[in-house]
């Protein structure tokens, strides 16, 4: 769950309606099955009667597009204004601002090009939608403060200072390496390795190459007179071991002396290689969190090179090399600059640990296998809720690895009929005044409705709002999993609907006000990505969050046995891009199989993930988090 | 096979670093239906692929495939009769308290049941895991006898069946992560379950003993990964057939299913009144390529007394080639590649390299010894020493990459020897480390030194799109090579990794043939075609043909490499009845199921490794002249002892094609 963000909201569904006029033009052309044309009923109030298929809901928004699946036009067009950030107005797409039609008209025919495929936001158009901040290297912020690593050493202007003191002087720690020194001088920094070791030093701190960014830009020295035989090599590389007889070059640049050429190592192996050309000449790597590395000289590109991103977890600077007698002739690193970025990588995750539930009860054990578990960031205390045995606990998140349940009994057991089997999926939501937890209600059939309650700041204890909630009507035999988000008053929804046949889907939903209950997005693009018949790969346990001025959804799915968590993202919550697996089983013993049951915050360049990990017997809490910018989405939409 | 038997057989046959005849040590191919001219490349795609009518498995082309293999050996079998069941089970939830199951004797066989107390699941989990990764069976007998408030269509809670699973234990309360299940309800419901979810379901009698068959076999998903799946029989009726079990790469891989990877089995109820009879488990006894009984007398540059002038710092990439002497003994040719000065430093300068050759006889059946190999101190090929960082051999050409192709009499000896290598090829010092094929015959004793021909074979000059070509390897087009030879080679076409390994027709003379103003030419393998294994490149291919009456068998061994520097060993085959094409055309090599066969993470690479970076660098394949049923490879690797210094292994290996 999500906490609150506070911003004024313009009104703009008339934009839409442009929008849907450029959209009749510009189809989407996509989806075969949608949503089977069934709208949630709207309960008004526990035990209320369930609403008919396609017609449920009083807000006066159809239902879905039936068996002919979505329609997209249609779906921006009848859905009022949902993007993540309410500032946003597609009228101001770029070079469009003068004219809504033709803004709108632009967004159409971009939204086409940037939704079409996971790795669509390579395009130009695509760099004003948000969600395409998501996993791409975009959308980055830079490290200035406390960098790992030096923005700039010119190891030439060092004169005759020993390398370390010329470290200390640009303020970058460094720890030399071979069997002779390296050495400076005015070439540069001559690693002087020697025929059977690598020398050279290491720069600075460890950078996280799967969350940043990193922009190296080398100049070398190459040797004089080398005859095309020398020994003669230096090179600048990011390596995740400590150097032994030779630098693993995981990613990076190696100039060769005898053959005059600049080699691209990935993996410790020559990926490309190019033509040194004069010293003079200006390298730069561009290393994205997503994997791919780009090689510009003099400003120009000349490849790209897929590298190792998630193992680069640590990966150090190393300045390496080798020179059979370190000359005033020697190849040498110029000079080398650094630029950092924090990026968005949505699998980037650190800190992963279970978490151990502290409760005052006899078998507080137990509690650390509860399930489905929510959190949500309260600013003073972050506070966690899960169920057990069908009622539902909440307790602070103390640490990443422990949560505390004050009082030690649930907040939330069952008390009504339509509560017979249980409580489900709690979900905690902020607006800033209240906390509500949201969860499912299974009667004694099994079947689930989504019902909510409120508290006060001291989570202490929930009140069943009274409020309608969502009970399965038509062909939809049930509803479970909800998450909510809620933004500048507006309630989003996204919760797993169960048809009769079997199908499950995850479907979208929204209200200004929760007494009025839940009206369905239209059309949108979630159900047919998520729709699925077959129950051994199951989608379920929707997590929905703003961040960066996108949507983020998380979601578990099943393959076999095996749990991973998936994500979509999106700007309006009507288009959903595809982003893959985000989080499954890791080398720690609690999850070595995999992980179900996300929920994720968001926060000031970062975001927090409460999850149930496996481990082949049971599943565990656990938590993690990421580096994530929070406010670099682009400003004009 | 006998020697004396093999003579009778054989007019003449063809081993080498790559070729054999009748007797080589094939999965034995039985002849092909009626009216087909190929041969079922595909076991699995409900094609038939060679027109004889049948199709995949119903086609004996396949009986020895993974998808299609029905030889079983047996690997678990449980009577239930021992009397102490904790030697080989683990009794589940281990944190719920000790519990025993009771043990009646029904129509002659011990059952377990009476998981009790009743109140949650309990099960006797096996200790070891089972290998079912390259396709196995599992079975038993289910029975219940009193289906007192259970109905035949409903769960119920009293329950027993048959469970597979990567877990050690459950969860007090809970089930085994059932990767599948077959479970029966004292009301004779039959379930079958993944992650305790029904996927399939009959209904059985009362007090009957249910015969259960669980059917794994290997198969290769969109991705081209390798998945099992399943088919389910309760009581001889199929009632889930080609269902996903799991991904092989999810499999365990530890204790008893470190070569073949599998899963544990367990007995597993609630309740009393339903039981679990005998059980069994078996691996499939077909080819198992991945399988290697290791040799004693691992090799390397010493143990060779090869002079360290030129092989002080690297040696690797064999050859290899197996024959009889006029005594009847084993004779082995060895040739490899080395270098006085390490291969690490070839991003930074050229590293220059030279062929030495190895020969040794052995008692039938023996091993070959560590020491005692007839050597000459110099290089076979190249020079000594092959390279200096002080530019003072500049005008020094490496060789690399040799291959071994015997040429063999009816007796099973010598006939000739076909040497190929690669030969650096420079007009100019900035196209040092571009590479042409050289090729060889006679090759002659390992005293004997080459000179090399003024030209190589072939250039990269007459092969469009590859600017250098490495790791030759022949294989002859007949039983005879009266018609000549393929040549295949990894083309090598930018500064990365290779992508694709490429064949040229060569006749008996040794010379190019040529077809449409160019050299005759296929491409035999392509990385991204083959799957994950081999996304970030392919090398060095070794291949082994056989001809058999009816058709031949081609197979490459080939490194792959997953990721930059994570060479592992993969294996591809073609099979054709049309022996007559191959002078024309190549059939195209199908990766097998599971590959790598030897991953990088393999205890064959990483044992007695430090650090990360032990790494394959070649592997060489030769049947035994003296067991045509078992081949011998050869493995070279390059591992880092503690101080950092790399040392090279030339690592024996064997296995059995007709029974493995």
């Amino acid at each position: 769950m999500e906490q609150a963000l506070n911003r004024n909201r313009r009104c703009d569904r008339w934009k839409w309606l442009t929008i849907a006029a450029a959209l009749a033009v510009v189809s989407f052309g996509c989806g075969e099955t949608g949503s089977a044309g069934s709208s949630p009923a709207i309960d008004s109030g526990t035990g209320g009667s369930a609403g008919s298929a396609g017609t449920g809901g009083d807000s006066g928004v159809n239902g879905a597009g039936g068996a002919e699946g979505p329609n997209y036009t249609d779906a921006l067009g009848e859905n009022p204004e949902l993007f993540a950030d309410p500032l946003r107005n597609p009228g101001d797409f770029p070079g469009m601002s003068t004219d809504a039609t033709e803004g709108a008209q632009a967004y159409a025919e971009a939204a086409l090009a940037c939704y079409e495929a996971p790795n669509a936001c390579t395009g130009p158009e695509c760099g004003a939608f948000a969600s395409c901040c998501v996993k791409t290297g975009a959308c980055c912020a830079p490290v200035i403060d406390n960098a790992a690593l030096p923005e700039a050493l010119d190891f030439r202007g060092c004169g005759l200072l020993e390398l370390l003191a010329c470290a200390e002087a640009s303020s970058v720690m460094t720890t030399t390496f071979g069997e002779l020194e390296p050495v400076l001088n005015a070439r540069g920094l001559v690693p002087n390795g020697t025929a059977n070791a690598e020398g050279g030093a290491l720069i600075g701190e460890p950078v996280n190459l799967s969350s940043q960014r990193v922009a190296l830009d080398v100049q070398f020295a190459l040797p004089v007179g080398c005859g095309g035989t020398c020994l003669e090599s230096a090179g600048v590389a990011f390596t995740a071991t400590a150097p032994g007889a030779f630098v693993d070059a995981e990613v990076g640049l190696l100039l060769s002396g005898s053959r005059e050429l600049v080699n691209v190592m990935i993996g410790n192996e020559v990926a490309d290689t190019f033509f040194a050309g004069p010293g003079s000449t200006e390298w730069r790597l561009v290393l994205s969190p997503d994997g791919s590395a780009q090689l510009f000289r003099d400003g120009a590109l000349q490849g790209q090179y897929a590298f190792d991103a998630a193992a680069l977890t640590q990966a150090q600077l190393v300045a390496f090399g080798r020179n059979l007698s370190a000359t005033a002739n020697s190849a040498a690193i110029a000079s080398i600059e650094v630029q950092v970025a924090d990026c968005d990588n949505p699998r980037a995750w650190r800190e992963r640990q279970p978490v151990s539930v502290s409760i005052g009860v006899g078998d507080a054990a137990r509690h650390s296998f509860g399930s489905g578990p929510s959190i949500v960031d309260l600013g003073q205390t972050k506070q966690v809720a899960y169920e057990l045995d069908g009622a539902l606990y909440v307790g602070e998140l103390v640490t990443p690895g422990e949560v505390f349940v004050a009082v030690p009994a649930p907040v939330l057991v069952p008390s009504a009929p339509d509560e017979a089997t249980g409580l489900e999926d709690p979900e905690l939501v902020f607006d800033g005044s209240n906390v509500f937890l949201f969860y499912t209600a299974r009667d004694a059939s099994g079947a689930g409705s989504i019902r909510a309650a409120v508290s006060d700041l001291s989570v202490a204890a929930f009140t069943r709002t009274g409020a309608p909630g969502l009970i399965p009507a038509g062909d939809i035999v049930s509803y479970e999993a909800p998450t909510v988000a809620y933004r500048a008053g507006l309630w989003l929804l996204v919760v797993r609907a169960t048809y009769s046949g079997g199908a499950t889907e995850l479907q979208a939903l929204y209200t200004s006000n929760l007494d009025d209950g839940w009206a369905p997005v239209v059309n949108g693009g979630l159900e047919q990505l998520t729709r699925v018949q077959s129950a051994t790969a199951e989608i379920t346990e929707p997590s929905l969050m703003i961040h960066n001025s996108a949507y983020q959804l998380y979601y578990a799915r099943r393959n076999g046995t095996r749990w991973s968590v998936e994500l979509l993202v999106s700007d309006e919550l009507v288009l959903w891009r595809p982003m893959g697996d985000v989080l499954g089983g890791s080398d720690e013993a609690y999850d070595g199989l995999g992980a179900r049951s996300p929920d994720v915050i968001s926060g000031p360049d970062r975001i927090d993930i409460v999850y149930s990990g496996q481990d082949g017997v049971a599943f565990r809490l656990g938590t993690a988090s990421r580096t994530a910018p929070s406010d670099t989405a682009p400003s004009i939409f | 096979m006998s020697r004396r038997f093999a003579a009778m057989v054989l007019p003449l046959v063809l081993f080498g670093g790559g070729c054999s005849w009748l007797n080589a040590p094939e999965r034995n191919l039985t002849p092909p239906g009626t009216g087909g001219d190929g041969i079922e490349l595909f076991c699995d795609d409900m094609l038939d692929d060679d027109n004889d009518l049948a199709f995949d498995c119903d086609d004996t082309d396949c009986a020895q495939e993974p998808a299609c293999c029905e030889l079983r050996r047996t690997t678990l079998s449980e009577d239930w009769t021992a009397a102490n069941l904790s030697n080989d089970w683990v009794f589940t939830p281990t944190g719920g308290g000790a519990w025993g199951p009771v043990r009646p004797s029904i129509d002659g066989a011990t059952f377990v049941g009476g998981f009790l107390p009743d109140d949650s699941p309990r099960a006797l989990l096996s200790k070891d895991c089972v290998s079912l990764g390259l396709g196995g069976w599992v079975s038993t007998t289910l029975r219940t006898t009193d289906a007192t408030g259970c109905t035949p269509d409903a769960v119920c809670e009293r329950y027993a069946g048959l469970v597979l699973t990567v877990a050690d234990d459950a969860a007090v309360g809970g089930k085994l992560q059932d990767e599948l299940a077959v479970t029966l309800h004292a009301g004779g419901l039959v379930l079958v379950t993944q992650a305790d979810v029904e996927v399939a379901r009959t209904t059985v009698g009362i007090d009957e003993t249910i015969g259960v068959e669980i059917e794994l076999r290997p198969k290769l998903n969109d991705d081209n990964l390798p998945i099992l799946k399943a088919q389910v029989t309760v009581d001889s009726a199929p009632i889930l057939e080609d269902f996903t079990v799991v991904a092989v790469s999810d499999l365990l891989s530890d204790g008893d299913c470190t070569e073949i990877p599998g899963l544990r089995v367990a007995a597993q109820g609630r309740g009393d009144g339903v039981y679990v009879g005998p059980l069994q488990t078996a691996k499939q006894d077909c080819a198992n390529p991945s399988q290697f009984d290791e040799q004693s007398a691992i090799l390397t540059g010493s143990s060779l007394e090869l002079n360290p002038s030129w092989v002080s710092a690297y040696v690797g990439s064999p050859a290899l080639a197996s024959s009889r002497n006029s005594i009847s003994d084993v004779q082995w040719d060895l040739m490899l590649e080395a270098s006085n000065d390490p291969p690490e430093l070839e991003p930074t300068t050229h590293i220059g390299y030279a062929l030495g050759h190895a020969r040794v006889a052995t008692d039938e059946g023996s091993d070959w010894p560590l020491s005692g190999w007839t050597i000459n101190e110099s290089p076979k090929a190249g020079d000594d020493p092959p390279s200096c960082l002080d530019g003072s051999c500049s005008d020094n050409r490496s060789v690399r990459e040799p291959h071994l192709l015997a040429e063999l009499n009816e007796d099973g000896e010598l006939r000739d020897l076909v040497l190929s290598f690669a030969r650096e090829l420079v007009s100019d010092p900035s196209e040092r480390d571009v590479f042409g094929i050289q090729l060889v015959r006679p090759v002659g004793s390992p005293a004997t030194s080459l000179t090399l021909p003024g030209t190589a074979t072939l250039s990269p000059a007459q092969i469009p799109n590859c600017v250098s070509l490495r790791d030759p390897a022949l294989i002859p087009v007949d039983p005879e090579a009266q018609e000549g030879y393929w040549l295949l080679f990894t083309c090598v076409d930018g500064a990365g990794a290779a992508m694709e390994i490429h064949a040229v027709r060569i006749s008996r003379a040794l010379e190019v043939v040529r077809e449409g103003g160019g050299p005759m030419r296929r491409v035999v393998l392509v990385a991204s075609e083959l799957g994950p294994f081999a996304a970030a490149g392919i090398r060095s291919p070794e291949p082994l043909i056989s001809f058999e009456k009816d058709g031949m068998r081609l197979r490459i061994w080939f490194l792959a490499q997953r990721a930059p520097g994570e060479w592992g060993v993969a294996l591809a085959e073609a099979r054709t009845h049309d022996t007559s094409a191959l002078a024309f055309e190549l059939p195209e090599p199908v990766p097998f199921l599971v590959n790598p066969i030897i991953s990088s993470t393999s205890s064959l690479v990483r044992s007695g490794c430090f650090g990360e970076d032990c790494t394959i660098t070649g592997i060489a394949v030769a049947p035994r002249a003296d067991d045509p049923s078992r081949l011998r490879f050869v493995l070279a690797r390059r591992l880092y002892l503690p101080g950092g210094d790399p040392t090279d292994q030339l690592i024996p290996l064997e296995q059995t094609w007709s029974k493995p």
